[in-house]
């Protein structure tokens, strides 16, 4: 895989907390590596780091060591400045939303533009594009309250796009949804990657999710990476007695 | 009718007028610079907690600290204590404007208290969200915190503005003049208690505009 292949490389990375005196290691020397245009898969039991693994992405979380590249730049080397422009190319998305009750659809979309020099009208119409393109243009002038939680979620996803991120970070984004939205909300993932050719990674703790859209995935426990490899593999062949776990649980 | 109910109130009229422009006189200018202390000591309280978006621990420790020192001042000897301080700003420590003083330094740090009550309603993950989307700390003070907090903002405030109607009355004490003031130097010390029961009427009437007002414009920024 060439450098300029890979949208995500993570070296090495710990994470760990002081807590009453003792130190929690979140994440356990993690390395990967997410091909441009990929969908990857990070699955594992609640606790098992894989959030605070993904937020090392962006830096939200700093790593205690190791080393964060994103497309290609080396994110601990940016002045905060530069950071917060490339945190504007990684979208994220959240199992809660995180939508601003006091603003309405469309203004929740138009929220990462804001400051950008980009006129008013322009913003308007690009926020009224992304709301066309998850299906929900007649919810424009709505407040998030208004709205089912597959309708947040797609507002959620639109309001990502906004600044034309290269890469979609899926934090348990359906894992609030029933099993019918969430195969909506895995379906338009699937056309943002086919149609925009948009990296995602994505965390889940239920294999479905893994298997419905993902190319490969990594299985954590505990802070590590303990198997990671293409899908397909992981299915046919699971090495770890946790994969295995994870492969029945979805077959009861 | 006032001469028949309010006798004393009626021969004292012009002094008792004067009064009720002194207690809005108070009101207004320490809400408007008590406001200004308060909200912007909330926000930085919000901001430099632990785990917040600029966290600076030790600065969070000394103006928690502050704040609850100075909350924890009875208003009565505030108003004494801060005297030397009023003196030095004001020029003086008798009158109206004089009582300006501990009236901002006592209400700013119960106002602080409430606004930083209020901007922790939002989830932390809200503010997650919008580190994730790129924005500044400063962005995020004015987009999220105080836009997402402007109905509770503003029923704080109300609360607040309530509560300084009390508070000038005591300023009263140390000359300061305005209802509390004649209700007690007049209305209690001349045993003409009308005038005592007008100044209580003005001022349940004053803090059932401020109610109304306040409750008014929180519905109209709540969209629904």
């Amino acid at each position: 895989m060439g450098v300029a292949d890979v949208a995500i490389d993570l070296q090495d990375i710990n994470v760990t907390f002081e807590r009453k005196g003792e130190t929690v290691t979140a994440v356990n020397d993690v390395s990967l590596q997410v091909k441009k245009g990929s969908i990857y898969g990070i699955i594992g039991y609640s606790g098992a780091g894989k959030s605070t693994l993904v937020r090392v992405i962006n830096l939200l979380q700093r790593p205690s060591s190791g080393k964060v590249s994103v497309s290609g730049q080396d994110l601990q080397q940016l002045t905060d400045k530069k950071l917060r422009g490339v945190r504007q190319k990684v979208g994220m998305i959240f199992q809660h939303f995180n939508l601003l009750r006091s603003r309405t659809v469309l203004n929740n979309v138009e929220y990462p533009l804001l400051g950008k020099k980009i006129s008013r009208k322009d913003r308007e119409a690009k926020a009224f594009e992304l709301l066309k393109l998850v299906g929900l243009a007649e919810y424009a002038q709505s407040y998030p309250e208004e709205l089912s939680g597959g309708q947040k979620q797609r507002v959620a996803i639109a309001r990502a796009l906004a600044s034309d991120p290269d890469i979609l970070i899926s934090d348990e984004a359906t894992s609030a949804l029933d099993p019918q939205t969430t195969a909506s909300i895995l379906e338009l993932l699937k056309k943002l990657n086919d149609e925009l050719g948009l990296t995602i990674v994505l965390i889940t703790h239920e294999m479905q999710v893994i298997k419905s859209i993902c190319q490969e995935v990594a299985v954590m426990a505990d802070g590590s990476v303990i198997e990671q490899g293409l899908v397909g593999d992981l299915f046919t062949a699971p090495q770890q007695p946790l994969t295995k776990s994870l492969l029945s649980l979805r077959l009861m | 009718m006032l001469a028949n109910w309010f006798p004393n109130v009626a021969s004292i009229w012009p002094q008792f007028v004067q009064s009720t422009w002194e207690t809005l006189y108070m009101t207004f200018w320490s809400a408007l610079i008590a406001g200004v202390l308060g909200l912007g000591t909330g926000i930085f309280l919000v901001v430099t907690q632990p785990g917040g978006i600029n966290a600076d621990p030790s600065f969070y420790s000394f103006l928690d600290k502050v704040v609850n020192l100075l909350r924890s001042v009875p208003f009565i000897i505030l108003l004494a204590v801060m005297a030397p301080v009023t003196k030095y700003i004001v020029g003086t420590t008798v009158g109206t404007p004089a009582a300006l003083v501990p009236l901002i330094v006592g209400i700013f740090p119960f106002y602080a208290r409430q606004v930083q009550n209020a901007l922790l309603s939002i989830e932390p993950s809200v503010i997650e969200a919008a580190q994730a989307m790129g924005s500044s700390a400063t962005e995020i003070i004015f987009r999220i915190y105080l836009r997402e907090c402007l109905p509770d903002i503003i029923r704080v405030s109300v609360v607040t503005i309530i509560s300084l109607i009390g508070l000038t009355t005591m300023a009263g004490a140390i000359g300061s003049g305005g209802l509390g003031d004649i209700a007690i130097s007049v209305g209690y010390a001349r045993f003409e208690n009308d005038v005592t029961i007008a100044a209580l009427l003005v001022i349940l009437v004053l803090v059932f505009i401020t109610q109304i007002i306040g409750d008014w414009i929180a519905r109209k920024v709540e969209h629904l």
